[in-house]
């Protein structure tokens, strides 16, 4: 699964399970569904944080005003304060914040094979249509209520995840999901939205119509988090709670480079060796260096796909900081400040 | 108020008390689409009448991937089995298919009748196609 | 003798004569008595003066088309109006008629340029008998001025809503960028120990650049145009400055009062619109007031509603005025930025918890209506609410309910209205009425 080359130019349709044709989008979908489960290494509070550090939040990006879908704009809501209501109101914002930025957890694929209850043949021919029994009892969650079929053979089974899903949206209707994926999802639309930048929409209406251990989800997140990495379009995601999962999926499947390389570029050289302290984490490797600089470099030389690239961009930076520090000397000396 | 509320009134004070309930299916729906409502209501009430309470529902037409929706409250219809109601064919059908009630006598019998008439069917077939096949020697 | 025959040829002139028989003296009538001559005199008596003739003709049309005071106390001439009044006159000119003659000295120059015109017959107009009868049918129904949607004021053709275009300039001053708009144009009488009663009009006009530049004034004169003219002058002279909030509302919700004229203003987001009393309305246009919503209590004269508005704008109050007077932060909470708190104005010296008073309210619009409350009436339920035949409406069309969505579900599936159900039960498809097809004519 790692070592999957990420752009296929011939992909084998027979291996989905989906009816869309897949032409125009160059990317394959990538599903968490090899032997090892992310979901442990996700939760890990370490990976968690590191994956917080990454996301770099800006509260204005995060507060900035959206389109709620109502006809007008609503009322802003004015309010005097006192000091310590503003300072408290402020703090409500920040936990709501962190709300807001959870991170969609990233899970391996789910696999239920649906139990048999009971066969009974002597009830062939009774039913021409299987028959789906829901419990609709008050108080129960959607993932414990019992949905049981039976079939047109008599026998009586748990409902697979699809038809459990689609029972559950029928009867317990979560808001904004379709019983239908909607047609934004198939390829040609879904490739004009990543054209179009509009990849936290669409990440965004994937939480909400699908479970995050579902493969339509997980195809969906994963040819926006390549289209992102390719065009380097990381700016889209910051401060949003898709860039955990994004960097999660990038050293998952050990193709870092890029992000690295904007990182560096733009001298985030602490996040950069955030983001290798992450990889190591993830795939058990230690990358030896005492300084920042010296970690990067070493996982140049020993991991990168993009040696090149990655060793020329730390030498620019090195330069800059070089002058930095010479500038910083002579305003000094002129300032008559020496060291001492 | 326009109806009597489908999920039932709820009155289960004065004579309903002791009065003889049953848990049936309740036609709703329109003219050609079928639908029904599974209720516990006063045994030999009209349909027109308020029911006590509803249990669930029952959507007979098979939907586009051919499947039949039944939902039910089992924890309800517990409670009324324990107050000592009693079910119509239908119900009883339903709940036994469910694997919530034993399989009804009923099933099993109209399972039976189907399978004879398919196998007539076949037969009726089969003798045809001999026939057939026996003026097409001659 | 003499006399007798004088009376006879009196009579004599006022025959009629049946043009079939030859005319004959009446004299010969005596002598052919006893010829047996054939010939019949028929007399017909006359009258020479008769009602037509003793009065003028602007005295009879005058008779005809008006009722004097008396009569009409009498209840005379009800059936006189306007709409009946037909002058057959007009249209009717000597020297033009039905044949299309050319009349030199009559309908025509004798000379035109340097030849002499001569008489001659043109083809004829076959349409001149309709035109005539539709200036006939025309006549005495007069049309309502009829304007284009955008002059329009607020009742049709009536000035007030109206726009009269910007002031006049004043030396080099120009008023380009303003426009006026009339409030109201009415009739003022004022009484005099020497004159008596005199009328004259008033117009109140307010002008504006729509960009927070505004005046209004009063305007008198014997003419309604002059009056405007005087008004829209005045109130070019009479300029404010009027504080606007993101160039599209007022600065915050407001009260404010003139006379018995009580008014709630309410700031509000872009794209609400105006909603507010008309003269309201009009004023915000001029002023470049985009977004409110107003509430008139009390009179709606308009000339105190426009006294009471611009009161209100005139003291509105900036953010950091109404944080210093509070001694408090000004705090604004967008739901579209989830309730993010946005600082907009902070005071010099900000009050603590403890420096409150107990009664002390914190409430932005109970400070900005000054404690003034809005009367909120209870909606009545629509009148049809209690129809029967609105009972029957709703027990119908609860079955039908979702059909719209559906049926959009339906179009965005499949591109038209069909459903899974359709292969089993295709005569069931919705029936779109062929469209007509043109007959072409053969020839």
């Amino acid at each position: 699964m790692c070592s999957l080359p990420l752009v296929f130019r011939n992909i084998n349709t027979k291996k989905l399970t989906h009816n869309y044709i897949y032409r125009s989008l160059v990317y394959s979908s990538i599903h968490y569904d090899g032997k090892s489960d992310p979901g442990p290494l996700f939760f890990n509070e370490e990976v968690q944080s590191l994956l917080k550090l990454l996301t770099r939040i800006d509260y204005n990006k995060v507060f900035r005003k959206r389109k709620l879908g109502t006809k007008l704009l609503t009322k802003p809501d004015y309010q005097f304060m006192t000091d310590e209501q503003l300072k408290e109101s402020i703090n409500r914002a920040r936990k709501k914040a962190d709300v807001l930025l959870q991170i969609p957890p990233v899970v391996k694929v789910k696999e239920i094979n649906p139990t048999i209850l009971s066969k009974d043949s002597a009830l062939k021919g009774l039913l021409t249509s299987k028959i789906v029994f829901t419990d609709i009892t008050f108080g129960v969650q959607n993932a414990d209520r019992i949905i049981v079929v039976r079939e047109t053979d008599g026998t009586l089974q748990e409902a697979d995840w699809q038809l459990r899903k689609r029972i559950n949206q029928t009867y317990f209707p979560e808001n904004g999901r379709l019983l239908k994926p909607p047609t934004m999802f198939q390829d040609t639309y879904l490739e004009n939205l990543l054209d179009r930048e509009e990849h936290e929409f669409v990440l965004d209406r994937a939480c909400i119509q699908f479970d995050p251990d579902e493969p339509e989800y997980q195809r969906i997140s994963s040819i926006t988090y390549q289209h992102i990495n390719e065009k380097n379009l990381f700016h889209l995601l910051r401060s949003t709670r898709h860039f955990g999962s994004l960097v999660f999926f990038l050293v998952w499947n050990k193709n870092i480079d890029n992000l690295l390389l904007d990182l560096i570029e733009t001298s985030n050289v602490n996040e950069a060796a955030q983001l290798i302290a992450l990889y190591s984490k993830i795939h058990n490797t230690e990358f030896d260096g005492d300084t920042v600089l010296e970690k990067v470099e070493s996982f140049t030389k020993s991991a990168s796909n993009k040696k090149g690239a990655l060793e020329l961009a730390i030498q620019a930076y090195k330069e800059v900081a070089k002058s930095k520090e010479q500038l910083e000397k002579g305003v000094n000396a002129a300032h008559g400040i020496t060291e001492c | 108020m326009l109806f009597p509320p489908a999920s039932g009134v709820g009155v289960t004070g004065g004579f309903i008390i002791k009065a003889p309930k049953v848990i049936r299916l309740l036609r709703k729906g329109c003219t050609n689409r079928p639908f029904y409502h599974i209720v516990v209501a006063v045994s030999g009430n009209h349909q027109s009448r308020p029911v006590i309470e509803q249990l669930g529902t029952y959507d007979p037409m098979p939907n586009e991937q051919n499947e039949r929706l039944v939902s039910l409250n089992f924890e309800r219809i517990s409670y009324w089995i324990g107050n000592g109601v009693t079910f119509s064919t239908p119900t009883a059908q339903l709940l036994g298919l469910a694997g919530y009630l034993p399989i009804h006598p009923t099933s099993y019998i109209s399972a039976w009748r189907n399978r004879q008439k398919l196998e007539e069917e076949k037969a009726k077939e089969l003798e045809i196609s001999e026939q057939k096949e026996a003026n097409a020697s001659q | 003798m003499a006399k007798q025959l004088l009376n006879v040829t009196k009579i004599f002139q006022k025959l009629t004569i049946n043009a079939r028989r030859p005319v004959i003296s009446p004299l010969l009538k005596w002598e052919d008595q006893t010829t047996n001559n054939a010939a019949v005199i028929t007399t017909n008596s006359t009258r020479n003066t008769n009602y037509f003739k003793k009065l003028p003709a602007d005295k009879l049309w005058k008779g005809i088309t008006s009722v004097s005071n008396a009569g009409k106390k009498r209840g005379r001439g009800k059936t006189i109006s306007k709409r009946n009044i037909k002058d057959l006159n007009k249209g009717q000119v000597i020297g033009v008629g039905k044949a299309n003659m050319v009349w030199p000295g009559l309908s025509a120059p004798i000379i035109r340029g340097k030849e002499l015109v001569q008489q001659q017959k043109l083809p004829e107009d076959p349409d001149r008998e309709q035109k005539l009868i539709e200036m006939r049918n025309a006549m005495g129904i007069s049309k309502r001025l009829k304007l284009s949607p955008i002059e329009r004021g607020w009742t049709g053709s009536k000035m007030p809503g109206r726009s009269i275009g910007p002031p006049d300039p004043v030396g080099d001053e120009t008023f380009d960028d303003f426009d006026t708009r009339v409030l109201e144009l009415k009739v003022v009488w004022n009484m005099k120990g020497s004159f008596g009663r005199t009328r004259r009009n008033a117009a109140i006009v307010v002008t504006g650049n729509k960009n927070g530049l505004a005046g209004f004034a009063m305007g008198r004169a014997q003419e309604p145009g002059n009056a405007l003219r005087k008004a829209k002058n005045r109130a070019a002279q009479k300029l404010v400055h009027i504080k606007l909030f993101k160039n599209h509302t007022v600065c915050h919700h407001f009260y404010t009062q003139f006379g018995a004229t009580k008014i709630f203003v309410w700031q509000k987001p872009e794209g609400h619109g105006l909603k507010c009393h008309r003269a309201i309305k009009t004023i915000c246009e001029v002023i470049g007031i985009k977004d409110l919503y107003a509430k008139v209590e009390g009179s709606t004269n308009v000339n105190h509603v426009m006294k009471a508005f611009f009161l209100g704008l005139s003291r509105q109050k900036s953010p950091q005025e109404m944080a210093e007077d509070q001694g408090l932060h000004l705090v604004e909470l967008c739901e579209e930025s989830y309730k993010f708190p946005n600082v907009i104005a902070s005071p010099s010296v900000c009050k603590k918890e403890s420096e409150t008073k107990r009664d002390e309210s914190f409430d932005y619009d109970q400070y900005c209506f000054g404690g003034k409350v809005v009367l909120k009436k209870k909606p009545l339920p629509p009148f049809y609410s209690r129809y029967d035949s609105y009972l029957k409406y709703l027990a119908k069309f609860d079955k039908k309910k979702n059909q719209r969505e559906v049926k959009m579900n339906m179009l965005t599936e499949h591109g038209e209205i069909r459903s899974f159900l359709t292969d089993k039960y295709p005569e069931c498809r919705q029936y779109y009425r062929p469209k007509k097809e043109v007959e072409e004519e053969e020839t």
